[in-house]
C-alpha cells in the first residue's frame, strides 16, 4: 500500500494505492490520525484500492469519528468496494463522490 | 324444371317417334288396302253397271233411239243408282278409225255441257284399245281413263246393236244385228271415290295420330312415375344421407319385389352398413385417443418417477438419458445422494415392454430407493430387493438392475450386478467393470448377491447403460454391438461425462438413422468431479495472510471473486490468530477446495472452542458513530454462499464456500 499525501487550504487528501487490509490498514489509519488534527476537511481518493476489508473499513470510519462526517469524503470508489460498504448499509451514512 | 323432366322427355322422344313410324306403316299399309279394295268395288260396281246396261239396252227397240230421250231417264237413274258417271254405247268402225257415240245416261257428277253435247251422239276420232276388244273379240274389258274430266274407270261390255250415224241429221240411229257389233260402256269417276276414301282416311288418321301421342305421353308418364320418381327418390335420398350425417337415417320404404325395390333395399342395408360403420370408427377413434392420452399419462407418470437427468455436487457430476422406444418402458435409472454423502447409483431393465413393463418398473424402483436410503450396500440392497420381486411376481417378469455406491471420501465405488450389461470405468483406459455372473433379478428368491468393488479418482467416469444401446439396429438389422460402444468410449476418456453420453448418444442416431428404435435406450454416467485442493499449515499469525492471498491468487479466479475469497480468508484468519490462541503461537490449517462451480475454504485450529457463525453483529444496531470495529465476521457470512462450523476432535472446524461467478452474468452495477 503506498499512501500520497497533500495538504492545501486546510484540505488533506489521503491518495491511496494498493490493497487495505489487517496488514497495511494500521499505516492508513496512523496517516489519517496524524493528519486529523491538522485539517478542516479530509479526502481519501481510493482510486488505486482495489481490494479493502473490514480492517480497512474500520479506518475510514475511525477518520470519520475524527473528522465528523460532514468533513470527510471517499473518492474514486471501485464496484467492488462499493459493494462492501453496500452490505455494511454505510454507504448512505458516507460521503461518497465518484 | 327442365332438369326435373329430362328423363320423360327423353323416353317421348325416343318412344313417339317409334310410335309414329308404326302409325304411319299401318296407315300405308291400311290405305294401300283400303284404296286397292275400292277400285275393286268400283270395277265391281262399273261391271255391273256395264251388264245391266247392256242387258237394258238390248231390250230398247233401235226404232226407239232416234228419241234417246225417252229412255235416258232410265239410264240416268241408273246411273245414279251405280254411282257411273255415263252410261253409253258406241260401235266403233276400224275401218274408218273412228266410233260412233252415244249417251245413255249421265250420273250427277256428269258436267253439263257433256250431258247437253252428247245426247244426240257422234263420231269420235279416239278409238280405244279396250273398247277394239270388246266389240270384235266379244269380252268384257276394263280400262282406267284419265281425261279432262278426271280419272274415271270404264267397261266395256259387247251389244247386238249397231249404231249408224247420219251425217245430215247428225244424229245416231240403232239397228239390230245379231252379230256383236257394238258395245256399252259404263264409266266411273274415281276421282270422287278416291277423295272419299282420302277423306275417310284423314279423318281416321288424325284420331289415331293424336291417340298415339296421347298414349306415348301417358306411358311415358307412368314410366316417370313408376320408376324415375322412385329413382329420384333413392338419388335424394342418398345426398341427403351423404351431406346431413347429423339427422338420422331413415330406410326407405317400397312396396313390391322389382328391381327398383331390391335397389331401395340395398340403398337401406348400405346406408345401415355405413352408419354403423362410421359409429364404429368414431367409436374406435375415441378409443384410441384415449388410450393415446392414458399412455401419455403413464409416460409422463414414469418419467415422474425419474430423477432429474442431471445432478451435480462437490463429490459426483451425474448425467442420465432414457429414451422410451414405445410410450412407457421399461428401462430405469436412478441415483440417490444418502445420508452419508455417498451417492447412489442404479440402472435396470424390465423385460418387456409397455404398462406391464412400466408398471414392475415403478414398483422396482420404490424399493430399490427405500433399501438404499436404509443405508444398505449394494449386495445387501441387491438380495432385498430380489427376495421381495420374486414373492410378488405372477407374470414371471424379470428385471436386470446395476447398483453403485460411490464413497466420495475413500474414492471407493462398491456394486452389485444382477445380470446386467457390464458398465465400464473410463479412466487412464477402459475398462469393463468386472461383474459376477448373477441371475437377474425377480424370478428366484433366496440368491446371495455379492458386490464388489473399484478405486475411482478425479476425472474417471462410470458409464452404465441398459442393452437398448448395443442392441440398437439399422437400416440393415445390424447391431450397434460392443465394440462399437467401446470405441466411441475409448475416443473421449477424458472428456466430461455429459460429453461422453453425448457422443454415444450421437454415436447411436448416426448408426441408426431412418430405423425405428426398437427397444429403450438408457444411459447414466457418474463423474468423479476434478477438484483443486489446496493445504496450507500455517503458523497463527496475521503476518500468514500473504500466503493465504498467494495461494488464492493461484486458483486464477475473476477479480470479483478473488477479492470476496481474500475478504472472507482475511476476517476468519485474523479472528483466530487474535482471539483463538489469546496472542500465543499456534497452528491454523487452511484447506482451498476450487472445482469448476465454487471454491471452500476449511479453517481448522486447536484452539479454544469457539463457533464463529454465532453473534454476529446485528448491523440494524450498529452505531458508526461509536463503533468502528467487529464487522469482519458480518462482511463473511453476507458475502459466504454457505458455511458450517464443527467442533470436532479438539478442532473449531469452519468451512466457508463461496459459488463461483458465471462468467456469462452480466457485471453488477453499482
Amino acid at each position: 500500500m503506498k499512501i500520497t499525501e497533500t495538504l492545501q487550504d486546510n484540505i488533506c487528501t489521503l491518495s491511496v494505492e494498493g490493497d487495505v487490509d489487517t496488514l497495511t490498514a494500521p499505516e492508513l489509519e496512523k496517516t489519517i490520525e496524524s493528519y486529523a488534527p491538522r485539517c478542516q476537511k479530509m479526502i481519501l481518493d481510493l482510486a488505486g484500492v482495489g481490494y479493502i476489508s473490514s480492517a480497512g473499513i474500520r479506518t475510514v470510519l475511525k477518520a470519520r469519528q475524527l473528522m465528523g462526517n460532514e468533513h470527510l469524503v471517499l473518492k474514486n470508489l471501485n464496484q467492488n468496494i462499493l459493494g462492501i460498504f453496500r452490505i455494511t448499509g454505510f454507504l448512505n451514512a458516507l460521503n461518497i463522490e465518484s | 324444371m327442365k332438369r326435373k323432366h329430362s328423363i320423360f322427355w327423353k323416353l317421348v322422344l325416343v318412344i313417339l317417334p317409334l310410335v309414329l313410324l308404326a302409325d304411319a306403316v299401318i296407315l300405308v299399309a291400311a290405305y294401300k288396302i283400303t284404296y286397292d279394295s275400292t277400285i275393286d268395288f268400283c270395277r265391281e260396281d262399273v261391271y255391273e253397271a256395264a251388264m245391266i246396261a247392256a242387258q237394258e239396252f238390248e231390250m230398247f227397240n233401235p226404232s226407239d233411239i232416234k228419241n234417246a230421250e225417252q229412255c235416258n231417264p232410265y239410264f240416268d237413274s241408273l246411273c245414279e243408282t251405280m254411282g257411273m258417271q255415263y252410261i253409253y254405247t258406241e260401235t266403233i268402225r276400224p275401218d274408218q278409225n273412228n266410233k260412233v257415240y252415244l249417251s245413255l245416261g249421265f250420273g250427277k257428277e256428269a258436267p253439263e255441257d257433256a250431258r247437253t253435247s252428247h245426247h244426240s251422239g257422234y263420231v269420235a276420232n279416239v278409238v280405244l284399245d279396250e273398247e277394239i276388244r270388246a266389240q270384235t273379240k266379244n269380252e268384257t274389258t276394263f280400262l282406267f281413263y284419265n281425261n279432262e274430266y278426271g280419272n274415271t274407270i270404264i267397261c266395256f261390255t259387247p251389244v247386238t246393236r249397231h249404231l249408224d250415224y247420219d251425217q245430215n241429221s247428225e244424229l245416231a240411229s240403232l239397228r239390230v244385228i245379231d252379230e256383236t257389233l257394238s258395245i256399252a260402256g259404263a264409266e266411273m269417276s274415281i276421282d270422287n271415290v278416291v277423295q272419299k276414301v282420302h277423306y275417310r282416311y284423314l279423318m281416321i288418321s288424325l284420331p289415331v295420330i293424336i291417340a298415339s301421342i296421347m298414349i306415348v305421353l301417358i306411358i311415358c308418364f307412368i314410366i316417370q312415375k313408376k320408376m324415375v320418381r322412385p329413382v329420384k327418390m333413392i338419388s335424394r335420398k342418398m345426398s341427403e344421407f351423404v351431406s346431413d350425417r347429423e339427422e338420422k337415417f331413415e330406410p326407405l320404404v317400397f312396396k313390391g319385389h322389382d328391381e327398383l325395390s331390391e335397389m331401395a333395399h340395398s340403398f337401406n342395408s348400405m346406408a345401415t352398413e355405413i352408419d354403423q360403420y362410421i359409429e364404429d370408427i368414431s367409436r374406435l377413434n375415441r378409443e384410441k385417443a384415449m388410450q393415446e392420452t392414458e399412455l401419455t399419462i403413464a409416460h409422463n407418470i414414469q418419467m415422474g418417477f425419474l430423477e432429474p437427468t442431471d445432478f451435480q455436487n462437490e463429490n459426483a457430476v451425474i448425467h442420465a438419458r432414457m429414451t422410451p422406444a414405445k410410450d412407457v418402458g421399461g428401462d430405469l435409472y436412478d441415483y440417490q445422494i444418502l445420508k452419508d454423502g455417498s451417492i447412489c447409483i442404479i440402472i435396470a431393465d424390465v423385460s418387456g415392454k409397455g404398462v406391464s413393463a412400466a408398471l414392475f418398473m415403478a414398483n422396482a424402483i420404490t424399493m430399490l430407493r427405500q433399501y438404499a436410503e436404509a443405508g444398505l450396500s449394494p449386495g445387501q440392497i441387491m438380495v432385498e430387493y430380489n427376495n421381495h420381486l420374486s414373492t410378488h411376481n405372477p407374470n414371471m417378469m424379470f428385471i436386470t438392475t446395476f447398483i453403485g455406491i460411490y464413497h466420495p471420501d475413500t474414492g471407493r465405488f462398491i456394486y452389485s450386478n444382477a445380470g446386467h450389461n457390464p458398465p465400464y470405468l473410463l479412466s487412464d483406459s477402459l475398462i469393463e467393470i468386472e461383474s459376477s455372473c448373477q441371475p437377474a433379478a425377480g424370478i428366484l428368491s433366496q440368491i446371495d448377491y455379492t458386490e464388489m468393488s473399484l478405486q475411482l479418482k478425479s476425472g474417471d467416469t462410470v458409464f452404465l447403460y441398459t442393452d437398448g444401446v448395443t442392441e440398437a439396429k439399422n437400416a440393415g438389422n445390424e447391431l450397434f454391438e460392443d465394440d462399437r460402444l467401446r470405441k466411441i468410449l475409448s475416443g473421449h476418456l477424458h472428456e466430461s461425462g455429459a460429453s461422453i453420453m453425448q457422443s454415444v448418444l450421437d454415436g447411436i442416431s448416426e448408426f441408426t438413422v431412418n430405423t425405428e428404435q426398437s427397444d429403450d435406450i438408457t444411459v447414466l454416467t457418474l463423474t468423479v468431479p476434478e477438484k483443486q485442493q489446496t493445504l496450507l499449515h500455517l503458523d497463527a499469525r496475521t503476518e500468514n495472510l500473504i500466503v493465504i492471498n498467494q495461494a488464492l491468487e493461484s486458483l486464477l479466479l475473476s477479480e470479483d471473486d478473488l477479492a470476496a475469497l481474500r475478504l472472507m480468508a482475511e476476517e476468519i484468519f485474523v479472528n483466530i490468530c487474535s482471539y483463538a490462541y489469546e496472542d500465543a503461537s499456534g497452528q491454523v490449517d487452511v484447506c482451498i477446495t476450487s472445482d469448476d462451480n465454487k471454491i471452500s475454504l476449511t479453517f481448522s485450529d486447536n484452539g479454544k472452542p469457539f463457533d464463529p457463525t454465532k453473534d454476529v453483529l446485528d448491523i440494524d444496531t450498529y452505531d458508526m458513530d461509536t463503533r468502528i470495529g467487529g464487522l469482519g465476521r458480518f462482511l463473511t457470512f453476507e458475502i459466504a454462499d454457505d458455511y458450517s462450523y464443527r467442533y470436532q476432535d479438539g478442532k473449531n472446524i469452519l468451512q466457508i464456500t463461496k459459488n463461483k461467478q458465471k462468467e456469462s452474468a452480466p457485471p453488477s452495477s453499482g
